[in-house]
């Protein structure tokens, strides 16, 4: 049987709308089942949840009373809840912090809470890749990208940003992740995700989520005292609680904050394009840089993985693809561009941020991120989606 | 007394070069950050070297230099071999990177410093994309000999690796340039000048709160 995926808006004829359009997709309905949570059923479970806060706080006993939300693969919650019932204020970001904090609801998907202006608003591309990693969802989109093939499958066509992980991605591993923190729980998280001493030089805007020392802060702590894991007030909470909370936080902060920085870990196609020689095959044939975008087994991804095994992020399961360590890889003489470095192939393909795809060099525009990287340079299409709000837009400005 | 005197000396020195250091770190990393940000066709040239060259030879991290700069943390010795960039350059080179290592012992009399500048560029040759550089030195004397006074000289190895297609050919002792320096932090000053030339070094300079001391004996360049 099919996991639920429960779906919010406060709207219901959205809530309907919604559910149903996702029940209609062969790529979702193949491993889950879309329901609607009406607006009682939410009402009383959003008491729930704010009763066993209360509890926790109080550092009562009380008895679990399980719902709909607990059991969930995924809880998909719009930001505007304006319609819920009288006196409880609530946005969709609130609803995602109890639920992450107060619920075994494995991943939460928040909507419409950073959309844009345009009539294309709820479908952005973030042309930072800077994300929203201080977001509890576990992934932030737009109404209109929920139907996107990208976000659940690997056989997409056209706009689907590389910083999406997928869905059935983030719900298979969730338990995974979990496991190894349980197991790393009062352990240093960048000495048990296997981060060599190299992070102590890594800037602030990369350590800074952690809130402490990269290199002593445990996962515990990072939940209790980070002030990115639980609010303060809510730290009498049950080891298990703080289990679930640090591998969606840490999940997103490697996802969000580490990878897409391309300088610490690097992905399949960021690492073909600086060191072209770890492509297998013709490098004239666009179809072989593209098997690097796969979100799949690393073995599958047109690399020469076994030169570089050493250097690779072993516990998979925490990204939603194969990456590597950037810093040992720049200093592996069995790679040809480390060891003859000042001559190399040019390559006429350039890897596309907004269609997770190569394109031909003249067919793609480049731009420049807001990380604090080296590697802040990415490409997009050349020819924009019509259909896609691309922010913040002077990022795209010729001087 | 004679020896805690020369310390003491040696050891404000050793302070002002740590803090410069990692002033220009900083100022180097803002201004390779707003260059990398830059769209327009002028910069494409060195958007493409530093995309080429930052892949093989990544920038040090600041953390690091901050690390290797510690003023407090002991013997006077600092060695930077990890590619430290400096600024973007400024004129009709700008295509070049200039990548500093550094070597400054001031534990012992006379002290023993050493600032190499390579300079790369990429350029392309058919389908090939190849980098070739060239080398300076710039370093306080060495004793009462031949070079034994403040200079400048061409190098073809200022780091570990050779550079790519420098000619071995070219002499690499003469001409020893010399240079207006009386310490480890004019010699610095004294690199500055002769990549940013009097103007864009006057700038960098002026926002490092550089006793004026170590100032004095290029005085009649900055001014």
């Amino acid at each position: 049987m099919n996991e639920e995926i429960l779906v919010f808006d406060d709207d219901s004829n959205i809530t309907e709308r919604w559910s149903e359009t996702l029940r209609e997709l062969s790529f979702v309905k193949k491993d889950f089942e879309p329901s609607s949570l009406g607006l009682d059923e939410f009402n009383k479970t959003m008491e729930n949840f704010l009763t066993r806060q209360s509890h926790y706080r109080k550092n009562e006993e009380f008895v679990l009373d399980e719902t709909r939300v607990d059991n969930a693969a995924a809880l998909l919650i719009d930001f505007n809840l304006l319609n819920i019932e009288k006196g409880i204020t609530l946005t969709g970001e609130t609803v995602a912090y109890l639920s992450r904090c107060f619920s075994t609801c494995k991943v939460i998907i928040g909507i419409n809470q950073f959309i844009g202006a345009s009539a294309n608003g709820t479908n952005t591309f973030d042309l930072t890749l800077q994300r929203h990693p201080y977001s509890f969802c576990d992934i932030n989109i737009g109404d209109q990208q929920i139907f996107n093939r990208g976000l659940w499958d690997e056989e997409f066509e056209g706009f689907r940003p590389w910083y999406w992980p997928t869905i059935p991605h983030l719900v298979n591993t969730f338990n995974q992740k979990c496991e190894d923190v349980a197991k790393n729980l009062d352990e240093p998280i960048t000495k048990a995700l296997g981060f060599n001493e190299a992070i102590k030089y890594f800037p602030d805007s990369v350590n800074k989520f952690l809130g402490s020392d990269p290199t002593e802060i445990t996962f515990r702590n990072f939940v209790l005292n980070s002030g990115n894991g639980i609010n303060r007030q809510d730290d009498n909470i049950p080891e298990e609680n703080i289990i679930r909370i640090a591998a969606s936080r840490i999940s997103k902060w490697l996802e969000y904050i580490i990878l897409q920085r391309q300088d610490i870990l690097v992905d399949a196609p960021h690492l073909a394009t600086r060191l072209p020689s770890l492509l297998v095959g013709d490098k004239t044939d666009i179809d072989n840089w593209n098997y690097s975008t796969r979100l799949e087994d690393y073995r599958e991804l047109n690399i020469n993985t076994e030169v570089i095994e050493e250097h690779r992020l072993k516990k998979e399961f925490w990204l939603s693809r194969a990456a590597w360590y950037w810093e040992e890889l720049t200093k592996d003489e069995n790679i040809l561009e480390i060891s003859n470095p000042w001559e190399r192939e040019e390559i006429d393909v350039c890897f596309c941020e907004d269609i997770s795809k190569f394109l031909t060099r003249e067919n793609c525009k480049e731009y420049s991120t807001d990380f604090d990287s080296p590697y802040k340079r990415r490409y997009i299409k050349k020819d924009l989606f019509e259909s896609v709000e691309y922010r913040p837009r002077v990022k795209l400005i010729s001087i | 007394m004679r020896c805690k005197s020369l310390t003491n000396k040696h050891e404000e020195e050793y302070k002002a070069i740590c803090h410069i250091i990692k002033e220009l770190d900083d100022y180097s990393t803002s201004k390779w950050s707003k260059l990398l940000e830059n769209n327009s066709a002028e910069y494409e040239d060195v958007i493409v070297n530093h995309k080429f060259i930052s892949s093989v030879c990544p920038p040090i991290h600041s953390k690091k230099v901050n690390e290797i700069a510690n003023e407090y943390s002991g013997p006077q010795y600092l060695v930077v071999t990890d590619p430290f960039y400096l600024p973007p350059l400024d004129n009709d080179d700008s295509n070049f990177l200039p990548i500093l290592n550094i070597s400054c012992d001031m534990r012992n009399e006379p002290v023993d410093v050493s600032y190499r500048v390579g300079l790369l560029e990429t350029y392309s040759d058919g389908k090939i994309r190849k980098a070739r550089g060239f080398g300076f030195r710039f370093e306080l004397r060495h004793g009462d000999g031949r070079h034994g006074y403040p200079h400048s000289q061409i190098t073809v190895s200022p780091f570990a690796r050779p550079l790519p297609e420098c000619p071995t050919w070219i002499p690499q002792h003469i001409p020893c340039l010399p240079l207006p320096a009386t310490c480890a932090v004019s010699l610095f000053l004294c690199m500055l000048i002769s990549l940013y030339g009097k103007k864009e070094s006057g700038k960098i300079i002026s926002k490092m709160e550089i006793h004026e001391r170590y100032k004095r004996s290029i005085k009649f360049i900055l001014t």
